[in-house]
């Protein structure tokens, strides 16, 4: 096969086994790969009602026939379960440098099933498979657990693994690669955990065949000339700032979620703005596999007691543990951010779960002697002491780690859980921007941007700029977003791509590296028929058209203040017109028509 | 009013936002305002995102630069001809992306 490497590693982990087993053609081509090879292989192998921490769940962890290419940022794979913190699909994407390894490894995929007697990680050399105890590694940091690891294989390995926090089934724990890196949202690193699978390591010497190689290089090249050099957003945004850069940008208007969305203005953001950050403690930029955007901010707290030295923080975890717990202090937020990296959670569900345990607190709902630590917004030392006791499940934290839906159902209070399907929402209120509100309704692993980013027409422009205020045509919109970014993540690239490059950049390069005669309407439809098999997975898993919601908050309790002022928004109008341009029922569920039409 | 400048402009000029005495009527004279007030490092960054200047139509030439009005794009307004009051500001963004 062509860009496919055409061989998935299956390790039974009950039973210490490893076997290859050819990748179909046909099947590679209808999901593309990653997290479309992901969701097929999970939708048809495991009982979608199993426990998602137990032996019955699998995990997958997948590259796109792109990963690994000299394609525009195509460094990218997918990590995919059940969702332990949403009880639906989880995929789960990264970057760095694993997914590429995977494949000069020689494998497309790894499918993990069972669960080991003792902790243990996989290690993969050219080809080869075996299982190594992990004794050694089992209770240390992503750091120090992938140290130890290229310590006991390869210098050269790349390593994916877990931190305490998926050891200890932090439900929102993630799976980090490169010590920085993750695949870090809907508890991805807690379903590695329930195996007793600290880490998986691949080193590889190979390389990904090109169906048409001079084309393919001809292509990528005038995609980079073209495209991705001359966009704003690819040339000098995201290279100059990073991700941060948004924090600004999004509280000007007035839909930067603050103190558990009790409000869209926060007054402290330029503090942790990207231009904060760019000024005081940024080392220098770094970018992932292949990616000439390079949006990674190495940054360095040099002293005092939030000393600390790592990545971001991102625009996700800047919000997530600043604006989002009250914290306007940027030292802080390093270094919360980097505890999260080392234990191994997710800086979004972590942040946003915090600050529903401070609003619990706050109001009176938790009373004092449910938490160890006073639970008000806006302090920084508590921020950074919360995160290490979720990460570790050390007391108020054994609560936080449930994330947030869970937290306030336990105190009676579930509508000040910010979540749809149990998931935390990230850093946009609806209230001010309709269209990523119908997304976070309808995203498959609940509460997500990047499921379909509706914030780069509403709010960047890109492709074009869509009223932000307005529903009309939203449903369109988001369908489409929705259905190119599964195609995009099923790729292999990232979709930071996609702010300078569009679906049919997308679907060449997929046509010249693998020879399959893609289009941007086959693309788009493999997209699309990747939607559905994740919604066909949550039906049968219990989440239905019912949760296709919001919290109550977004959608009764009027923006008070800044330029979405007196704003809610507005679902009921949207999800109608969602369902119909998606062929589905008025109940949410896809019609057998549907359903025949994308060959499910 | 006031005008604010975010990322590459902020960086350019030294400074992330400069109060406006004068009366200013629409945001074409903001605009103009602080090419003419502004820093030569400013000027510049300004102008290769607006394309050309005095923009002919009621948006820039250039496609890389977005104008907020308290808060509010401007395209969904009058564009550069949105009128301006007192207390207003208006917010100048080059190109952001993130997630």
């Amino acid at each position: 096969m062509y860009g496919w490497i055409g061989k998935i590693l299956r390790v039974d982990l009950g039973k210490a086994s490893c076997k290859e087993e050819p990748l179909c053609p046909d099947t590679a081509a209808k999901f593309i790969g990653a997290r479309g090879l992901g969701a097929k292989i999970l939708f048809d192998e495991i009982d979608p009602g199993t426990d998602p921490l137990g032996p019955g769940n699998k995990l997958i962890l997948a590259a796109g026939p792109l990963t690994g290419t000299a394609a525009i940022s195509g460094g990218r794979y997918n990590v995919i379960a059940k969702s332990p913190l949403t009880g639906g699909i989880a995929a789960s994407n990264s970057g760095g440098y694993w997914g590429p390894e995977l494949k000069y490894a020689g494998f497309d995929a790894i499918v993990f099933e069972g669960r080991a007697d003792k902790p243990v990680y996989l290690w993969v050399n050219n080809g080869k498979a075996e299982l190594r105890p992990a004794d050694k590694s089992w209770g240390k940091t992503t750091g120090e657990t992938e140290d130890l690891i290229r310590a006991e294989t390869d210098a050269e390995a790349k390593v994916a693994c877990i931190g305490p926090g998926g050891e200890k089934l932090v439900k929102f724990a993630g799976v980090v690669c490169d010590k920085t890196r993750a695949a870090g949202r809907s508890g991805v690193g807690a379903v590695m955990g329930s195996k007793n699978l600290k880490a998986v390591a691949v080193r590889g010497t190979g390389g990904v065949k090109i169906a048409n190689k001079q084309a393919f290089r001809d292509l990528v090249l005038d995609i980079y000339k073209n495209k991705v050099k001359t966009a704003g957003v690819t040339s000098s945004g995201l290279p100059s700032f990073g991700t941060a850069i948004l924090v600004n940008v999004i509280n000007a208007h007035g839909i930067f979620p603050t103190r558990n969305f009790q409000t869209g203005v926060f007054e402290g953001a330029g503090r942790i703005s990207g231009e904060t950050l760019a000024d005081t403690l940024l080392v220098r930029r770094k970018a992932c596999f292949g990616c000439p955007i390079g949006c990674a901010r190495p940054s360095r707290v040099e002293k005092g007691k939030y000393r600390c030295s790592g990545e971001g923080p991102e625009y996700e975890s800047a919000w997530a543990l600043g604006a989002d717990c009250g914290v306007d202090n940027l030292e802080a937020v390093t270094k919360a951010n980097s505890v999260c990296n080392e234990l191994g959670i997710d800086p979004i569900s972590m942040g946003a779960t915090l600050a529903c345990a401070m609003e619990l607190y706050e109001k009176g709902y938790m009373p004092g002697s449910a938490s160890e630590l006073e639970l008000r917004f806006g302090d920084p030392d508590v921020l950074v002491e919360a995160v290490r006791k979720t990460g570790m499940r050390e007391g108020i934290g054994d609560l936080l780690a449930e994330g947030s839906y869970r937290l306030a159902s336990r105190f009676g209070h579930p509508e000040l859980s910010m979540s749809s399907k149990k998931q935390e929402y990230p850093a946009y209120d609806p209230r001010g921007c309709q269209g990523i509100g119908l997304n976070y309704a309808t995203s498959n692993r609940g509460g997500c941007h990047v499921r379909g980013y509706m914030i780069s027409a509403e709010i960047l422009g890109v492709p074009e700029k869509l009223d932000p205020f307005v529903i009309e045509g939203k449903a369109g919109w988001t369908k489409a977003f929705q259905d190119i970014t599964a195609a995009v993540d099923s790729a292999g690239v990232c979709l930071f791509t996609t702010f300078a490059i569009g679906l049919p950049e997308v679907a060449a390069m997929l046509k010249e590296a693998t020879g399959v005669a893609y289009t941007p309407e086959t693309a788009l439809a493999a997209g699309e028929r990747i939607w559905n098999l994740e919604r066909l997975f949550n039906f049968k898993a219990g989440i239905t058209g019912a949760d296709d919601t919001l919290a109550p908050r977004l959608l009764e309790e009027p923006m008070p203040e800044g330029p979405a002022k007196g704003r809610v928004t507005r679902l009921g109008e949207m999800l109608g017109d969602y369902y119909k341009a998606r062929g589905w029922s008025e109940t949410g569920e896809p019609l057998p028509e549907t359903l025949a039409r994308l060959g499910l | 009013m006031r005008i604010n400048l975010f990322a590459g402009l902020a960086h350019a000029y030294g400074r992330d936002s400069v109060a406006v005495d004068e009366d200013l009527a629409t945001v074409r004279d903001a605009v103009s305002y602080l090419l003419e007030a502004g820093s030569p490092g400013l000027r510049k960054e300004l102008l290769q995102l607006l394309g050309e200047w005095p923009a002919a139509g009621r948006r820039p030439a250039g496609s890389g630069l977005s104008i907020l009005l308290n808060g509010r794009n401007v395209e969904f307004l009058d564009g550069l001809d949105t009128v301006l009051g007192p207390g207003d500001v208006v917010t100048l963004i080059p190109p952001a992306a993130g997630g």
